[in-house]
């Protein structure tokens, strides 16, 4: 009886320690194993739709053409400072269209104007980001930095939320306008539908 | 070993089980009194003490009430024209309540059921977490981000739709959270959905026929609005400017303004401990006490000019109220299964230590202490969000020419006393702006 109560305490002051004595812990982890633990966005997410958007852009009949030209020759691309976010994350966006710039521009194949250049011309034409979406302000911004082509794109989402499920439908579209004609010369998207769900019980 | 040997061991296992309930409890609180009372110096306006104490309560909290707290300060925090702080805090505490939504932890409902409901962590009542996300939409729009603003109507939307149209809690209608919404539409060009939101709150409450007004204004209105807004950090910090880029509209500004007046309702303890014969039993729960408010009425001016009187948007008070009764039955069931467990195990336990077996008696002596250490720890689960508004107003004043203009808010009270306000706004045109007023009364 006495041992039995001895181990018992002993089980208590170990708990006790396992309780309020963790640790913590650092380490790296690969982005492409990064999984959303809810209905938003990870890491590999916006790794695949920069894959996905950027092998798109490639395959297109407007790209064939354009690096065809001398590189000289190539017109400046504009890249809106965000997308469209019409969705109920808070989502850094302009980190897809950024990383999708970084890839066209390492190919040396896509020519972009110098962020610093749109930002003073945004200032000096008391622009905003939403003017990216109005083609007659993109024109008036294109012209000033000399800039014919703008990359931009927006980010739907159809949310429905339970008390123990979140469900969430996003869309993603990127494309690009020829500010001189306003023609739309390629655009894509991409879809993801996501699921969360919670236990009714736990200890 | 003998039967008494046996009834130390027990003891001392019991005294054991004690002290680790108390270490896990965390250290007392050590502030003084007066240097926590947030409360206190929000109802006096004094947003800077409030938030200082409520910083001061925050760190010494138990995790229980930490979420709560989070709202509080979040509150306090964007009366203040803290929007980072704000917006962070009630995003956290968003995250949190809809974590735990739905979601029935046992061991926290055992323990709940033995000692008290404050050992829970804190859920947010349906009408707490309906104000959440406009909170966070007025927090972006006082920092000059429609954008986000507009991400939180979305989620404010998404949360709507999950309680008051896929759950029919249709007590909980919020047409403050409504308006807000139909006004971030207006904002975004988008009319259709703003006449949409509009048309609800006047079909779940007839008597804003008002808001028919907005609806009038859009459909006369033949300029398209665009989603643009700019901080001017010349005025108010708390308002925010919408501006139309289309030159040759010469569309005249607007300036919105929401009134918060006195407090909702908070909870106080009803508690008893007594006995019944030998059995010592206990109930308690928290009831509902309304706070009076000494405004009588809001209006505003531009310039001295028309006066135009603010109009009713959420009656909070009632919707809490409300809900109170709805939840009597099952809080009268909680405390009669309560009060029949801390019984039954009384009764039981003092049978059983008359028992020669050990064990048994053992056991009986636990079942005793346990049934009266339910009774001793028993209270009222008195925590709500306290710096939610009573009731909040509205104000609209369209055709605002561009320039600088006074705006006077002016208060009326119930002893006949007026308390005024100026504030300096700049419109330029086609600029829109919202203003947040305070008046925790």
């Amino acid at each position: 009886m006495k041992s039995k109560i001895l181990i018992i305490g002993i089980l208590i002051l170990a708990l006790q320690l396992i309780i309020f004595c963790g640790g913590s812990q650092v380490r790296n982890e690969d982005v492409n194993n990064d999984q959303a633990d809810d209905v938003g966005f990870s890491g590999k997410d916006l790794n695949e739709i920069c894959e996905y958007m950027l092998k798109s852009v490639m395959d297109s009949a407007f790209y064939k053409e354009y690096i065809a030209q001398e590189k000289e020759k190539r017109q400046l691309f504009i890249l809106a400072p965000k997308l469209e976010n019409k969705t109920t994350q808070h989502i850094d966006s302009r980190g897809i269209i950024e990383k999708l710039r970084t890839q066209l521009i390492n190919r040396g194949s896509i020519r972009f104007i110098d962020e610093k250049s749109i930002d003073d011309a945004m200032k000096q034409l008391e622009l905003q980001s939403s003017d990216f979406f109005d083609n007659k302000q993109a024109l008036r911004l294109g012209k000033l930095v000399g800039g014919r082509y703008l990359l931009r794109g927006s980010m739907r989402e159809i949310a429905k939320r339970t008390d123990l499920k979140d469900k969430s439908y996003f869309m993603i579209t990127l494309w690009i306008v020829d500010l001189e004609t306003t023609e739309m010369i390629w655009t894509d998207e991409k879809e993801y539908q996501r699921v969360k769900e919670k236990s009714k019980f736990t200890l | 070993m003998s039967r008494k040997k046996v009834n130390l061991h027990y003891k001392l296992l019991i005294l054991l089980a004690f002290i680790t309930l108390i270490v896990s409890c965390g250290a007392p609180i050590t502030v003084e009194e007066d240097d926590t009372n947030y409360y206190g110096s929000y109802t006096l306006q004094d947003f800077e003490g409030a938030f200082s104490k409520v910083n001061r309560v925050l760190s010494d909290t138990k995790e229980t009430d930490k979420y709560l707290l989070l709202l509080e300060r979040a509150k306090i925090a964007y009366a203040s024209g803290r929007y980072d702080v704000a917006i962070d805090d009630f995003q956290e505490a968003e995250h949190q309540f809809m974590n735990l939504e739905g979601v029935i932890s046992i061991s926290e409902e055992a323990t709940a059921l033995w000692l008290n409901d404050t050992l829970k962590n804190y859920q947010a009542e349906v009408y707490e977490q309906l104000m959440i996300n406009p909170y966070i939409a007025l927090c972006y729009l006082g920092k000059g981000d429609i954008d986000e603003a507009i991400v939180e109507r979305n989620r404010s939307l998404v949360r709507i739709n999950q309680y008051l149209e896929s759950n029919s809690l249709t007590q909980f209608e919020n047409p403050f959270a409504r308006y807000l919404v139909a006004v971030l539409y207006e904002m975004e060009g988008n009319k259709d959905d703003a006449i949409i939101e509009y048309k609800k709150i006047i079909n779940h409450f007839p008597n804003y026929a008002y808001v028919e007004n907005d609806i009038k204004a859009i459909e006369g209105d033949d300029t398209k609005p665009i989603n643009k807004v700019a901080k001017d950090d010349k005025c108010d910090d708390k308002a925010t400017d919408k501006e139309n880029p289309q030159e040759n509209l010469a569309e005249d500004s607007e300036l919105i303004i929401f009134f918060e007046i006195g407090n909702v309702p908070y909870k106080t303890p009803v508690e008893y401990k007594g006995y019944e014969g030998d059995i010592w039993l206990s109930f308690a729960y928290a009831d509902y006490r309304v706070i009076d408010t000494n405004v009588a009425g809001i209006s505003a001016s531009i310039d001295n000019g028309e006066i135009h009187y603010s109009q009713l948007i959420y009656d909070l008070e009632s919707v809490v109220l409300k809900n109170y009764e709805k939840n009597k039955s099952k809080i009268i069931s909680k405390i009669s299964t309560k009060m029949i467990l801390q019984g039954v195990g009384q009764v039981a336990g003092k049978a059983m230590q008359e028992s020669d077996n050990a064990l048994i008696a053992g056991a009986g002596f636990v079942l005793d202490i346990g049934s009266k250490v339910s009774v001793a720890a028993d209270k009222a689960d008195e925590r709500c969000w306290r710096t939610l508004p009573k009731d909040i107003y509205y104000t609209r004043i369209r055709n605002i020419k561009e320039g600088e203009h006074n705006i006077n808010i002016s208060v009326n009270t119930k002893y006949e006393k007026t308390l005024s306000k100026t504030l300096k706004l700049n419109f330029t045109k086609g600029k829109k702006r919202i203003v947040y007023y305070c008046f925790p009364q």
